[in-house]
């Protein structure tokens, strides 16, 4: 597994935005509205912008119209892009994809199968307090399994580096 | 119009405020800054910025007022030493906030007058992580800071504070934390093949090959906390289902000495900087939820369990308030302090004896928007 999310890492350092974009047209962020009705995103912007509330595994416990529980968000720890001017699969206009991520495995309900995600943060730009902040972990591990840890700035390795949101990838299918 | 207001203002307060106050018969009233604060026992708080400056709330142990606080960059790491002389803090500062070029620092608080009392330029490989203990350590003498680095590839920075400049890079790929030695210039870090990993440093910044310890958990089926605490002069881990490991990191190379098992009926540690030791009782603190699965290490805390690491016995199980990070005071009877998932500060009042309780004495909320760590000066 170690080995594989090395290789995985590698990879994504050579990820380019046409990537990103091709993998935004597959997996658009209409359907995740579907999922997950409009009238979250009035309802998020009326939540008190302060203090962010960091509870881990909201998803068992936020119900069908929390979208941090939306399936492929097994493992973000981030605020959603979808709610910064971006969507599920693309960064906000401006922001900059960091050239490395983090990897979650994540059950689809529809077809019971594992994914492979791949959580990029965006950047160059602040976060944007109105936006969802979701706190998942599972199988989330220390920094000793870098490719598995989501408490530090994915934007590290790019030119700007602050931290905008995060996205949520489909990358391919687990083992 | 600015600049005439400005102007009128300046005139008004150098001359003018004390006849105007004459006049009105009241004595003109002199700006200060307060030298410091309060005598007595404090709570220091992180605010972690993400996107911006950092910044440490300072409160008062007994009501939990606010009497200041302390800025720094973004992902801030926090560090009290021993006695409380300094408060150490290392973050990254970004040129346009957040772009452009970044720059490092060591910053050194004075955590009474909350003043920088110096600041040190270090490697911009700092690690922009969530605040956490085995990011920010100072060596047995306290002349060096160990640094968690990652680009994301992982290394320990060895800061001299006598020379005020990095010492010596030490690459640890794969490995992460870094835990001061009780003797020595010297750390031990956790690898994700299992092993715990320790090396040593010359004054002149050479490196000793790294000294690895035997297998002592596995990260995929029995992950341990990047959190540790020194038990007994036993660097102390905790796994995901509630093992203490307690490592013996004296000699070349770290051994696991001994396991206490303590979770039950689907319990298990979740948090961040999760575990507290109050040496004096010998009692290690560790925050606690149910319903254990995959993923639920964070969760906020339901409970708050004692363990006694004489008789290797859980000697107590008190009502937490959703704390993700404690610390614990020192002397004969300590409090526990934490702060909970939404920035809440509770304090808690101790009873030791057989069995070991937790009395909620003060709380307020929303102290911090992004509360990654707690400590104290007491």
């Amino acid at each position: 597994m170690t080995r594989f999310i090395d290789s995985f890492l590698k990879r994504l350092d050579g990820a380019t935005e046409a990537n990103i974009r091709s993998s935004a047209r597959r997996n658009g962020r209409r359907s995740f509205l579907a999922r997950t009705g409009l009238a979250l995103l009035g309802a998020a912007v009326s939540v008190p912008v302060l203090p962010f509330d960091r509870r881990a595994f909201a998803s068992t416990e936020g119900g069908a119209s929390d979208p941090c529980s939306y399936w492929r968000q097994c493992a973000i720890d981030g605020f959603l892009c979808e709610e910064s001017g971006g969507s599920l699969t693309s960064c906000p206009p401006g922001s900059t994809v960091s050239a490395v991520s983090w990897v979650g495995t994540c059950s689809n309900p529809e077809d019971g199968k594992d994914y492979l995600i791949s959580y990029n943060d965006c950047c160059g730009k602040p976060f944007v307090p109105t936006a969802t902040f979701c706190n998942n972990n599972k199988g989330e591990r220390p920094g000793y399994q870098m490719g598995l840890y989501n408490d530090i700035n994915w934007c590290t390795a790019n030119t700007d580096k602050g931290y905008h949101c995060t996205v949520s990838i489909v990358v391919g299918m687990a083992d | 119009m600015r600049n005439h207001l400005i102007l009128s203002l300046s005139v008004l307060a150098a001359s003018g405020a004390q006849a105007l106050a004459q006049e009105a018969g009241i004595q003109p009233e002199t700006l200060v800054v307060e030298e410091r604060i309060s005598e007595g026992n404090h709570i220091f708080l992180m605010d972690m910025g993400i996107s911006g400056p950092s910044q440490i709330s300072v409160l008062n142990a007994d009501d939990l007022s606010l009497e200041g606080n302390m800025g720094m960059g973004t992902f801030s790491q926090m560090l009290m030493s021993p006695g409380a002389p300094s408060l150490f803090t290392g973050s990254v500062y970004m040129k346009r906030f957040t772009r452009g070029p970044i720059e490092a620092v060591i910053e050194e608080f004075d955590p009474a007058t909350l003043a920088v009392k110096r600041e040190i330029v270090v490697s911009d490989k700092m690690a922009e992580t969530l605040s956490q203990r085995g990011a920010l350590n100072l060596s047995a003498d306290g002349k060096y800071l160990f640094v968690q680095n990652a680009t994301p590839a992982t290394s320990v920075n060895v800061v001299d504070l006598t020379a005020g400049k990095d010492l010596v890079e030490v690459p640890t790929p794969g490995c992460w934390t870094a835990y001061p030695a009780t003797e020595g210039l010297a750390f031990t870090t956790i690898c994700g093949d299992g092993s715990l990993v320790k090396y040593t440093v010359a004054a002149d910044g050479t490196v000793s090959e790294p000294a690895k310890s035997d297998k002592i958990f596995d990260a995929a089926s029995t992950p341990i906390f990047g959190n540790a605490v020194r038990v007994d002069g036993l660097l102390t881990y905790v796994t995901y289902d509630g093992k203490l490991l307690m490592v013996d990191d004296s000699g070349a190379a770290p051994v696991l000495s001994k396991t206490i098992g303590f979770a039950v009926d689907g319990w298990a540690p979740g948090g961040y900087n999760l575990m507290a030791y109050h040496a004096a009782s010998h009692t290690l603190f560790v925050l606690m939820h149910s319903a254990a699965a995959d993923g639920s290490h964070k969760r906020p805390a339901e409970e708050i369990w004692a363990i006694n690491t004489e008789s290797e016995k859980l000697v107590g199980r008190s009502a937490a308030h959703g704390e993700s990070n404690i610390a614990v005071s020192m002397g004969k009877v300590p409090q526990l302090v934490g702060v909970d998932h939404m920035g809440g500060v509770h304090r808690y009042d101790v009873t030791l004896g057989d069995s070991v309780s937790l009395t909620e004495g003060a709380a307020r909320e929303g102290l911090a928007a992004f509360a990654t760590m707690i400590a104290t000066d007491y």
